[in-house]
């Protein structure tokens, strides 16, 4: 069995725990799914470590907890030294991209990518900014390069609603889509309906319990949940959307007033990134408390209408790093089975 | 409005065309509207970078150096007399000398290895754009207006690696268009796009085919999301027949996609097909306007056109100089590999092949073939057929035209062929072939290349398209 040969671009929560995966569970995934991964290349946002033989991940985890970066691989780390030229010199098999989302230019994720696939690499992209504003283009840059482009973590973490819709749901026809696919936004609606919290005191807690950013504009203003429908929708009904093309509304204005009026009438208001007949949109909507999507806490919900099956609706954590770590696994096995040699 | 402005090789053939596309634009800018600039060659620039580019294959330093010498000479010679700011004229005339200089080495490279390759040919081909795109950018400063001369890899268009007729990855072009012309643009800069010219995703320099600033002009539109492409052309506009044989052809004021793509298929090359193509799929207006007078509404191609009742002809057009081969014999009946090996036969020669008639008794194929490729295809046939038994003889018949009638009216209106072969028939007009493809957008007949004056007058005036 040949290993799979990794550059890890960008080691944060999710990078990292998928290197603990690696690390501890290396065997069992070997002998479990003939999966040999070997990380030859790591970058941060300060600087790079290149090994053909790879890396030793226990030292690697170690210096980032130690050091906030790679310098303690000494003899393979190269200070200041860009994703882009590791992708470059390193020989690899997937380059797994997980730098943080940006998205008015999706940089500096879009040249990863981009520079990965010229390079005849395959891609596992977690990373939601690219995939938001140029997904049609990155697919297009896929094929035209004969690379399997795999972006299962980016929505629903652990949870595999991409693969679910466009797999599970064949035959059926899905008209149109509606989700709760931000957990701290739904984390803070949960608290503004169970304990008339207010929206302030909800998200200083989701602060608190790590739930939510330093600056939770991200979430709060919608925009992660955006992301998020931008490539259900493209991957899902073979939209060309981008999150240009989408209004965007946010739970910022929402009140615990707000939210008691529409208890009262069994009702609850869920931040939803829906879309149907092409038409994309993020807002705050009612749900009939009865609805299937109507989850508390930190769950993400989406729910597929389809013909002629009726709604289809999948529960799940949305997020975190172990669970998104599993999400590529999953993608890597993809590209394993695709590419066996 | 966001518009884009296209200038042939014509509009730019000397310092005063220069400066005359300078005034065009200016009016426009003027107006508030924000434009994107696609610009050929200087005219005939591109067929001598041919000649240059096979000329270094087979190793002629000479003809080279004295070519790239003239070459230089010309360009600055244009910056002259168009850019009147000493500074200005100095800087665009030291970028033509550099770009120039890069291109001697280039063929002198060429020359001295004695190899062309398809890479390096569409390097060396593509300088012709280069060029022109820093002249313009001196001339539109020189005039008070902001402008920046790209290539086409620069602004954005980026290709396969199928040098000579390379296919944009449109997703990726668009994005990139958007993201580099867009800021540019908001910021009143006037970006000039060196037309025909690309470039792969690692940067190695492309061609898109002939025709190729057009389909330039379209893909860019269709990136920044232009309200209209101006295409500026020597003509007024698209005519209902070629002036030239009929006195009273008059402009067509809108015509749609499709009837355009018919007209510039039967020579009526006013834009080339692809960018056609690429506008009908992006829905992106085009406007053929004339240069000699800039306030002429000028003809739209868009992508529905209200056919007029009675409306049912556009445009008469012809191709002259066609021969027709006609592959015959008895046993060709039930052999459906035939007609398959006959046009793999032409494919391999690199023929072109206007039109192809089969009767449904299947005794034999007619094809037309322009005239320069007319032997030589009926050559090829007859060496790779006559020994097969199923085909009796190759027969030519030479000194032929194609005339056509192209509208969108033609679709569902019975009658049309009749008319058309009643015409021809009052004006005792042999038809030798026929064709009428099912999108009934058009009807071809061959006919003796005597008559196609003839005929098409007379179909012009019977279908009353003149003045």
């Amino acid at each position: 069995m040949p290993d799979l040969r990794i550059i890890l671009v960008g080691f944060g929560v999710v990078a990292r725990s998928f290197a603990e995966i690696v690390e501890s569970d290396g065997e069992s995934l070997a002998r479990r799914y003939g999966l040999k991964p070997k990380i030859v290349g790591i970058a941060d946002s300060r600087g790079a470590a290149i090994a053909q033989t790879g890396i030793d991940l226990k030292k690697a985890l170690g210096s980032k907890k130690d050091n906030g970066d790679l310098s303690g691989l000494d003899g393979i780390y190269h200070e200041g030294m860009t994703g882009a030229q590791v992708i470059k010199e390193a020989d690899c098999d997937v380059v797994v991209e997980s730098t943080p989302t940006e998205i008015t230019a999706a940089e500096p994720g879009l040249t990863h990518l981009k520079t990965a696939m010229m390079k005849g690499r395959h891609v596992v992209c977690t990373n939601k900014g690219p995939l938001a504003l140029a997904m049609p283009a990155l697919i297009e840059l896929a094929h035209h390069n004969e690379v399997v482009l795999k972006f299962s973590g980016t929505v629903g973490g652990g949870t595999p609603v991409l693969d679910f819709a466009k797999k599970c749901l064949e035959g059926s026809e899905v008209r149109s889509i509606k989700g709760i696919l931000n957990g701290t936004c739904n984390y803070i609606l949960t608290r503004m309906a169970n304990e008339s919290a207010t929206m302030k005191d909800a998200l200083a807690d989701a602060q608190r319990l790590g739930y939510a950013e330093a600056d939770p504009t991200y979430d709060v203003e919608g925009l992660d949940t955006a992301c998020k429908l931008v490539i259900t929708s493209n991957h899902v009904l073979g939209t060309g959307l981008s999150i240009k093309d989408i209004d965007i509304r946010g739970i910022t204005d929402i009140s615990v007033e707000d939210v008691k009026e529409a208890l009262s009438q069994g009702e609850t208001i869920k931040l939803i990134g829906g879309v149907a007949g092409g038409k994309a949109k993020v807002s705050p909507e009612r749900v009939k408390l009865t609805h299937p999507l109507n989850v508390s806490g930190t769950f993400n919900a989406i729910c597929f209408d389809t013909f002629p099956s009726g709604e289809v609706t999948l529960v799940g954590k949305g997020a975190g790093g172990p669970e998104t770590a599993t999400s590529v696994i999953r993608d890597l096995l993809e590209i394993r089975r695709a590419y066996a040699r | 409005m966001r518009l884009v402005m296209k200038f042939g090789g014509v509009s730019v053939a000397d310092g005063k065309g220069f400066r005359k596309v300078g005034t065009i634009v200016h009016k426009y800018h003027e107006r508030g509207d924000q434009i994107a600039v696609v610009t050929s060659a200087m005219h005939s620039v591109t067929n001598s970078l041919i000649d240059a580019a096979s000329q270094a294959g087979r190793g002629r330093k000479d003809h080279v150096r004295r070519y790239v010498d003239d070459l230089t000479e010309r360009h600055r010679k244009a910056c002259e007399d168009a850019i009147e700011n000493r500074e200005i004229l100095d800087k665009i005339q030291h970028v033509v000398t550099s770009t120039c200089d890069d291109l001697r080495n280039i063929l002198l490279g060429i020359a001295h290895i004695g190899e062309l390759t398809p890479r390096s040919r569409d390097y060396v081909i593509g300088f012709g754009e280069r060029l022109a795109a820093p002249v313009l950018q001196g001339v539109f400063e020189d005039m008070g207006m902001k402008a920046k001369a790209l290539t086409g890899g620069e602004a954005g268009i980026v290709t396969d690696d199928n040098f000579g007729a390379a296919q944009p990855l449109m997703n990726m072009t668009t994005l990139q268009v958007r993201q580099n012309l867009g800021p540019i643009m908001e910021d009143g800069t006037i970006p000039i796009v060196s037309g025909f010219i690309a470039q792969t995703q690692e940067s190695i320099q492309t061609t898109i085919g002939r025709g190729g600033s057009d389909y330039t002009a379209s893909i860019i539109g269709a990136s920044i999301r232009s309200d209209e492409v101006l295409v500026w052309k020597d003509v007024d506009g698209l005519m209902t027949a070629n002036p030239k044989i009929v006195k009273n052809a008059k402009m067509i004021d809108s015509i749609s996609f499709p009837e355009a793509m018919e007209l510039a298929h039967f020579g009526a090359e006013i834009i080339h097909p692809k960018a056609l193509e690429c506008a009908a799929k992006y829905q992106l207006p085009f406007r053929v306007k004339s240069l000699a007078d800039p306030d002429r509404p000028g003809s739209t191609i868009v992508s529905e056109v209200k056919v007029k009742d009675g409306d049912v002809v556009k445009a008469i057009t012809n191709i002259d100089d066609v021969d027709l081969i006609t592959v015959c014999g008895a046993s060709m009946v039930g052999t459906p590999r035939l007609p398959a090996k006959v046009l793999q036969i032409l494919t391999d020669e690199d023929i072109d092949v206007l039109m192809i008639s089969q009767s449904s008794s299947e005794e034999s194929i007619t094809l037309a073939i322009p005239k320069e490729s007319g032997s030589r295809a009926q050559n090829a046939l007859e060496l790779s057929l006559l020994g097969s038994k199923q085909v009796r003889e190759v027969n030519i018949e030479t000194a032929l035209s194609i005339v056509a009638v192209v509208g969108a009216g033609m679709k569902g209106t019975p009658g049309v062929a009749a008319r058309v072969f009643a015409t021809m028939a009052k004006e005792n007009i042999n038809i030798r072939a026929i064709a009428q493809g099912s999108s009934e957008l058009n009807i071809s007949c061959i006919i003796k290349k005597k008559d196609a004056a003839k005929a098409v007058n007379a179909l012009h005036d019977d279908f009353e398209l003149g003045v």
